[in-house]
């Protein structure tokens, strides 16, 4: 069934006049009052979560080798603050690679299956070979094959990137809408046509999808490769940190992921706003 | 490739230089002796030696009841399936020519509309397929303002109703001037009261563009309301049993759905379908 009401509220006010069944167009939002509303709850588990936290370690004397309070953490931060944001960036351009190596490749084998079943079928066990194997496990091939430099690490976070962009991508080139497809070829539209004016478009919401998945999922594969090379980033500071019962030091790298992760995932999440405002999901943000 | 053809053939204004025989000499549309099958010959008989054709600048209505293979005939048309046996040509061209020269417009039940476009630029998308750039906003402002829909040009289609959708649809299906328009009941999906307005926006159209029409409905009023000739389907396998002439005078109006000359249409038309004695007038 289609809807009969007009279902935005990002438009602008156009009276609607002449035509017998005229939309309503609702009140415009304003987006950055619901913003900071849907901002506050959030930061307020955090706050008292962190309270909580820090109140319980002074008052039950928690060893610091044990469990560091929020403020050791902060401390340790603020100790060498240069360090901490190196390693951040160095694992963040690791990821980065990583996710678009692991994506782009992965889109490029969805066009290919989402064209042929048999296409399809003869290389998603492939595929789904590529996702069982565990990242720890090959991490180290990885460094024999590719040495100590920025490669291995990409290569794990694309590896671990590559499967969620895979299923997603060619659900999302298959799911055009019948009708549309049919306009195009009674237009006699060429298969390049058809890919990327219908297709391509009609698979973001799907390929967004897919990518807040993988963000964190490339920070990761980063992260553990470079637990076994350790020359650098994010991990290897855990790895120092984890051998000398440093904890405060490896609460600080875990806090430089999480903020990491974040900023990626709100990157995404402002792609999403501009590209897919059409989409239904752009409704019940 | 195909679409650099398009371009510098300019197919798309001059429908007559499409390959073929003289498309004065054929009708708009001829189906001769189509039959289709579903799922191979043991599977489900659709349609059963049918036959019609629409003569140039023609509204013909093709009614019968759910699954009697108006769609399928509709589909073979517009190029959209291959039939098993028959032949369906286009101002003689087959099918696929008459795709590839854009002489064919498609209105389905579904608008079929691209959601991440705006009224305008869906309107648009014949055109840009066809490789005309060049005075494409004034082409495409003039289809949406044919329909009512000028000060919706901005507006992607979750943000109108469903008759508004059916109206930019119809507007995207004569932006590039096909000779036959092609439409599977476009309105099934609406209210009653839409219908009316859009079967009142069709005529009005239709007598502006005098484009050959095939019209796909289960409505019988509806059908009498538009059309010059009503063609009757039984139930599958979908045979034509009737082929009713109405002689409405046109331009037609809603007020004329009250009129006897109507009534009697779809008496007859219910006839042919078996759903009343003929003698009860």
């Amino acid at each position: 069934m289609t809807a009969e009401e007009p279902q935005s509220a990002r438009r602008e006010h156009v009276t609607p006049t002449a035509t017998s069944n005229a939309p309503t167009p609702r009140a415009p939002a304003r987006p950055e009052a619901s913003t900071l509303r849907s901002l506050l709850p959030p930061l307020l588990a955090l706050a008292v979560t962190l309270v909580a936290w820090e109140a319980y370690i002074r008052a039950a004397e928690v060893p610091l080798y044990l469990v560091p309070a929020p403020s050791d953490v902060v401390a340790v931060l603020a100790r060498t603050p240069g360090r901490f944001a190196a390693a951040g960036f160095t694992s963040l351009i690791e990821a980065l690679g990583g996710l678009a190596v692991g994506a782009g490749a992965a889109f490029a084998v969805a066009v290919v299956m989402a064209h042929s079943r048999p296409l399809e079928r003869a290389l998603y066990p492939l595929a789904l070979l590529v996702k069982v194997t565990p990242v720890v496990a090959v991490a180290p091939l990885f460094i024999i094959w590719f040495g100590f430099g920025a490669a291995p690490k990409v290569l794990i976070a694309a590896l671990i990137t590559f499967f969620p962009m895979l299923v997603n991508a060619v659900t999302g080139l298959r799911s055009v809408p019948p009708a549309a497809l049919d306009v195009f070829r009674a237009l006699d539209a060429s298969p390049w046509q058809t890919f990327r004016l219908l297709r391509v478009p009609a698979s973001l919401p799907y390929v967004v999808a897919a990518l807040k998945i993988s963000v964190p999922l490339s920070l990761i594969g980063a992260v553990v490769a470079e637990w076994m090379s350790g020359d650098g980033g994010v991990g290897q500071i855990i790895l120092i940190a984890n051998s000398s019962l440093d904890t405060a030091s490896l609460f600080a790298a875990v806090v430089v992921l999480a903020v990491l992760a974040v900023a990626l995932t709100g990157a995404i999440a402002l792609v999403e706003r501009r590209l897919l405002s059409w989409h239904e999901s752009a409704e019940v943000q | 490739m195909r679409a650099a053809c398009a371009r510098d053939g300019g197919a798309v204004h001059v429908p007559e230089s499409s390959a073929g025989s003289s498309p004065s000499a054929s009708p708009a549309i001829e189906v001769r002796g189509v039959t289709h099958h579903y799922g191979g010959d043991d599977g489900l008989l659709a349609v059963d030696d049918a036959s019609l054709a629409v003569a140039e600048g023609e509204f013909v209505s093709l009614v019968g009841p759910s699954g009697c293979g108006k769609t399928t005939l509709l589909r073979a048309v517009a190029g959209l399936l291959a039939v098993e046996r028959g032949t369906v040509h286009l101002s003689g061209d087959t099918p696929r020519a008459a795709a590839a020269a854009h002489a064919v417009g498609l209105v389905a039940q579904e608008p079929g509309l691209l959601p991440w476009r705006t009224a305008e630029e869906n309107v648009a998308l014949p055109l840009q397929l066809g490789g005309i750039d060049a005075e494409r906003q004034g082409e495409v402002r003039a289809a949406l303002d044919r329909v009512g829909m000028t000060e919706f040009a901005r507006f992607r289609p979750r943000e109108l109703s469903g008759g508004m959708r059916q109206r930019v649809a119809l507007a995207r299906a004569l932006v590039h001037r096909p000779r036959v328009l092609l439409m599977d009941e476009p309105f099934g999906a609406l209210d009653e009261l839409s219908r009316e307005d859009l079967c009142v926006e069709l005529l009005r159209v239709w007598e502006h563009e005098r484009v050959s029409v095939l019209f796909v409905t289960h409505s019988i009023r509806e059908a009498v309301l538009l059309s010059d000739r009503v063609v009757v389907m039984s139930p599958a396998p979908g045979r034509v049993v009737a082929e009713v002439p109405i002689t409405l005078p046109r331009p037609r109006t809603l007020a004329m759905l009250e009129s006897e000359a109507c009534a009697a249409a779809v008496r007859e038309i219910r006839a042919a379908l078996g759903r009343l004695p003929a003698e009860v007038t």
